[in-house]
């Protein structure tokens, strides 16, 4: 069940994906520490995205996912497309698990993104094997998808408990009472 | 009536979005079969885009990079005498470098004057900061903030003050992308001194990149020099690239001098190869004074 927003609060909270998503891809590219970067390589746009399409599914159109995803793959030096096609397939089966997550503990949410963020990294090696593209070494997916686990706890703590993002779902019941 | 209205303007507007959201999909594929197809319009696209967010990205890296290198600095408080103490003994090994480097250019400069050798002209550079970098493991490059207006040109050297760092593969007017030597991507022939052994190296996306298509091992060893050979005319020859770091069953690993950890300053080299038409192979555009081939006098 979802609980109807009036429009132009879809459109405020479709410009607080923007601005996020946005500002995910610009962290991501800053050139940090190498040693850093090998051992945390996390992708934020994922984070940002995961975390708004599990709250505000009407506000985080799939379209604007893959703008995001194209502007990362053009920005980022990487294969063109392929990231943002990972990226919508993972941030849509989150969307179609929303509801059931949302009425379940907080760990089943923090396990399903694993498993996407895994899945992401999946497809996106199957699409490179598949084009006989080389692919990253095992070690640089395997940080990756930890990294973006580890990360997924900042953002939920940054826009649960600083942003106090709730969800739009009428079962949600892991909202704190408060929220604004 | 109105919630009818309501309703219909919310169902209308899902399947626009719906549609949208296939239309962006199917680009996607198409602009991946582009990429995979190395189409020159995909890097454009590229830099059109960094053009365009180099202002934002200058913004967000600065204060993140101040902070990083708070970090840093904080780090180097706490072994400042330990970092004080080798840098004293580096100051000693480098001061005898020194005296050495000064004999070995005055005898250099002696040998030159007694040759008559003629020196070509000096490689011109440009220098850039480094404003992003790839951000994930499917590839291995940064942004530098310079671009065509700044006089860089595709395919340049990049070098750090060590030695290679990459070479330029798309060009912005404001912004221009540098494949790193450890990006799949790169190829760059290359000579191991003493022997003079020449190769490729390639990127295998990890810490140190591979010779490719060494002739034979024989006098190749472990510390050895990795200089660009300057074949192709892309890079000038005899640019430092590092040393050789491991002979083993997977080939000829190479420790890549530059100081991929520290990437802020990058110099992008202007090089022109020589033009000069040494072989009848070489002209391609037919000379205006030489328009026709001489007559051949009859014989008498």
């Amino acid at each position: 069940m979802v609980a109807r927003a009036p429009s132009y609060l879809k459109w405020l909270n479709s410009l607080v994906l923007i601005g996020f998503a946005w500002l995910a891809i610009l962290i991501e590219l800053t050139p940090l520490n190498e040693e850093a970067k090998t051992m945390l390589a996390p992708d934020l746009l994922f984070c940002v995205a995961a975390f708004l399409v599990l709250r505000r599914p009407s506000a985080t159109p799939a379209f604007l996912i893959v703008i995001f995803g194209l502007a990362r793959d053009l920005l980022g030096g990487g294969p063109v497309g392929l990231g943002a096609l990972a990226l919508v397939a993972a941030i849509e089966c989150l969307r179609a698990l929303g509801e059931f997550l949302s009425r379940r503990n907080v760990f089943f949410e923090f396990g399903a993104v694993a498993v996407f963020s895994l899945l992401l990294i999946v497809l996106q090696t199957l699409g490179l094997l598949i084009t006989f593209s080389h692919t990253p070494p095992l070690d640089q997916l395997a940080s990756r998808v930890f990294g973006t686990i580890l990360a997924y706890l900042l953002i939920y703590v940054f826009f649960r408990w600083v942003l106090r993002v709730r969800g739009e779902f009428a079962a949600d019941n892991r909202l704190p009472r408060k929220a604004a | 009536m109105a919630s009818d209205r309501g309703d219909i303007g919310t169902e209308f507007g899902k399947l626009i979005r719906r549609a949208l959201a296939v239309a962006m999909v199917i680009v996607c594929i198409m602009l991946f079969a582009l990429w995979r197809a190395d189409n020159p319009r995909i890097e454009r696209m590229r830099m059109a885009l960094a053009d365009w967010a180099v202002p934002s990205i200058e913004l967000t890296s600065k204060p993140l990079a101040s902070g990083a290198d708070m970090v840093k600095d904080f780090e180097n408080f706490t072994r400042v005498y330990e970092q004080n103490k080798s840098l004293r003994q580096e100051i000693q090994r480098l001061r005898s470098w020194r005296e050495a480097a000064q004999q070995l250019e005055r005898e250099n400069a002696q040998l030159r004057a007694l040759n008559n050798l003629k020196l070509s002209d000096r490689v011109g550079y440009i220098a850039g900061e480094v404003i992003a970098d790839s951000g994930s493991p499917f590839a291995q490059s940064v942004l530098i903030n310079i671009g065509s207006l700044d006089g860089v040109r595709d395919g340049a050297a990049a070098v750090d003050g060590e030695g290679l760092v990459g070479r330029i593969v798309g060009v912005g007017e404001r912004a221009a992308r540098v494949l790193l030597l450890t990006d799949f991507n790169s190829r760059v022939p290359v000579k191991v001194l003493p022997s003079g052994r020449r190769a490729t190296l390639s990127g295998q996306s990890a810490d140190a990149p591979r010779l490719s298509f060494l002739d034979t091992m024989t006098g190749v060893a472990p510390g050895d020099r990795v200089t660009t050979t300057g074949d192709g005319g892309v890079f000038p020859p005899d640019l430092l690239v590092g040393n050789v770091a491991v002979i083993g069953d997977s080939g000829v690993r190479i420790q890549i001098r530059a100081d991929y950890e520290r990437l802020e300053f990058l110099r992008v080299l202007r090089y022109r190869p020589s033009t000069e038409i040494d072989t009848p192979g070489g002209l391609v555009i037919p000379n205006e004074n030489v328009t026709a081939a001489p007559q051949a006098e009859p014989a008498e």
